[in-house]
């Protein structure tokens, strides 16, 4: 008998939900969404946002009874390789995610319907670009209705957008907080008085939050407020243009500009991407999660051989060039995401189950560990054990670079503190990744003092290869 | 300005009643906000327009130009 589980962030909308048979995840079309899905397929809506690459498409499986007798229709959606939060977004990736919203609604109120909800979660990255995911969150437009996820699409995009373009880049992670996105009166409170002289920004946030304070006890004053379909399509049209606005700051972080002041040369450089490049040809795994992986650049020989890859790092700013990069070459798959490996993103929501944490998602074939065990093991003080254990946990084969004390970037990292790492070499190194790995092939990077290794995890779980969790 | 806005808004809620029923709640506070707001943008797009026409009418704009001039407020029609 297939075992039935319904997704745990499923619960919000009675229009349906979405529940996994086995390892396929469906999705449970309501009967009261009877009305709105045939208008969303007989419109032409839905092949309209398909076509634009902006909405997931879906099988309908007719001959499924669906899990009870409320059930209208169960939809297979097209799988996403990788679910990401918009807290593991970069700049520019929210900044996508918002206009790929608004061009929903846009066309939708074209098509006589209109969006009933805009949380970020709605969107994933899928094939390089962001697409909407939740299929029942169309309903039709009445005439002259406000738009009912205003609300949510100014908590959801635009104060963490305004907050990381006027304030600082890492306040979107604010978003982990705040699962309906970040109230507006905080908003207002942390964007500077500048941002009082911009007319979109003192309405959509000020003003805004200044109408929700003075409003919040008075749930009937809004009953018979309308809006023309004109007003409306100006008020998106508005939100879009200030979305396209939002700019970073010009700002240099720790790791911007890493590749242009390391201590490679053209040679090692060089050489250590042949030595990435050879042994995932050896292992030839279907995805790589990148751990430190800056700008991307060694990521993307994981992506040449075809293989699925998310690219991790701390740096916001990082992350965004590695976004704008994938975007600008249409390389559909690398997914960048922003991600302290020290503090991974965690569970969170009700009953600590609506989000992932990062180790619950699906594990890659491999993981690229490359110039960060020093960042691991000395500025945050990891003993090697327990770094080795945890990536054994993490995928079946780890490549990693170990970076001896005698590097310049360790020198840096020690000269502001007291040198306690005296097992910080590599031959402790080795002694301890073999207790959780083998040791397949270790090759020193020429000019360097670094070596890359090639490891197989001893784990069991590996001898079914990947999606297993720690 | 505001009692302008004021004025155009308590119109506005003399109108026949439109039941809001949805599963988020919309806010109190952001659907008045959003009236006002639509009611200002779309009101500057139609300034907007007006006057792109009054120039290409007495011919200080060349027509191409103006009718170029997207309108974001216009309604849209379905393809």
């Amino acid at each position: 008998m297939t075992h039935n589980r319904i997704q745990a962030s499923s619960f919000r909308d009675p229009s349906g939900f979405l529940f996994y048979e086995g390892e396929k995840l469906l999705r449970h079309v309501n009967k009261c969404y009877q009305a709105d899905y045939d208008l969303l397929m007989g419109s032409g809506l839905y092949e309209k946002l398909c076509d634009e690459n902006l909405l997931i498409r879906h099988e309908v499986l007719e001959n499924h009874k669906g899990l009870d007798g409320n059930v209208y229709k169960v939809i297979a959606p097209e799988m996403i390789s990788f679910i990401s939060y918009p807290y593991e977004w970069s700049f520019s990736q929210l900044q996508d995610a918002a206009l790929a919203t608004l061009k929903i609604q846009k066309i939708a109120l074209q098509y006589g319907m209109t969006l009933k909800d805009s949380s970020a979660y709605n969107i994933q990255f899928h094939k390089g670009s962001p697409i909407f995911i939740d299929t029942l969150s169309f309903e039709k437009y009445r005439e002259d209705k406000p738009w009912e996820a205003y609300k949510q699409f100014c908590q959801h995009f635009l104060a963490p957008l305004a907050l990381m373009s006027y304030t600082d880049i890492r306040l979107n992670q604010l978003l982990k907080l705040y699962m309906d996105g970040i109230p507006l009166d905080l908003t207002s409170n942390l964007l500077p008085f500048k941002t009082k002289i911009n007319f979109l920004l003192l309405m959509h946030i000020h003003l805004h939050a200044s109408s929700q304070k003075k409003y919040e006890s008075k749930g009937s004053a809004s009953k018979n407020i309308k809006i023309k379909l004109s007003n409306l399509t100006a008020l998106i049209d508005s939100l879009s243009y200030m979305v396209r606005k939002f700019r970073l700051k010009k700002q240099d972080t720790e790791w911007g500009e890493y590749y242009t002041f390391t201590n490679y040369n053209d040679l090692s450089f060089t050489h250590k991407k042949e030595i990435i490049d050879g042994y995932l040809k050896e292992i030839r795994p279907e995805t790589v999660w990148d751990l430190g992986a800056n700008t991307g650049e060694f990521t993307r020989i994981a992506a040449l051989q075809g293989i699925n890859c998310m690219a991790f790092d701390i740096d916001p700013l990082a992350v965004n060039a590695n976004y704008n990069h994938v975007k600008k070459n249409n390389i559909g798959n690398i997914l960048p995401l922003v991600m302290d490996l020290t503090n991974p993103s965690p569970a969170i929501g009700w009953n600590n189950k609506e989000r992932m944490s990062m180790v619950k998602r699906p594990h890659p074939g491999a993981v690229l560990a490359l110039a960060i065990i020093h960042h691991l093991a000395i500025s945050n003080n990891l003993p090697f054990a327990r770094i080795s254990k945890f990536l054994s946990r993490l995928s079946e084969y780890l490549i990693i670079e170990f970076v001896p004390k005698s590097d310049s970037q360790v020198k840096i990292l020690l000269e502001s503190r007291k040198d306690i790492f005296q097992e910080y070499d590599e031959s402790h190194f080795e002694q301890e990744f073999s207790v959780y790995f083998d040791i397949c092939k270790k090759e020193k990077i020429r000019e360097a003092e670094r070596v890359v290794y090639l490891m197989k995890s001893k784990n069991k779980k590996f001898n079914f290869a990947g999606n297993s969790t720690i | 300005m505001s009692t302008l806005l004021a004025s155009i808004l308590a119109l506005r809620l003399l109108s026949v009643p439109l039941t809001i029923l949805t599963y988020i709640d919309p806010g109190t506070g952001s659907i008045i906000l959003q009236a006002l707001v639509a009611t200002v943008v779309g009101a500057a797009i139609a300034v907007k327009l007006f006057w792109h026409r009054l120039l290409k009418f007495f011919g200080l704009r060349k027509g191409s130009t103006a009718d170029t001039v997207t309108k974001p407020g216009d309604t849209p029609k379905k393809p």
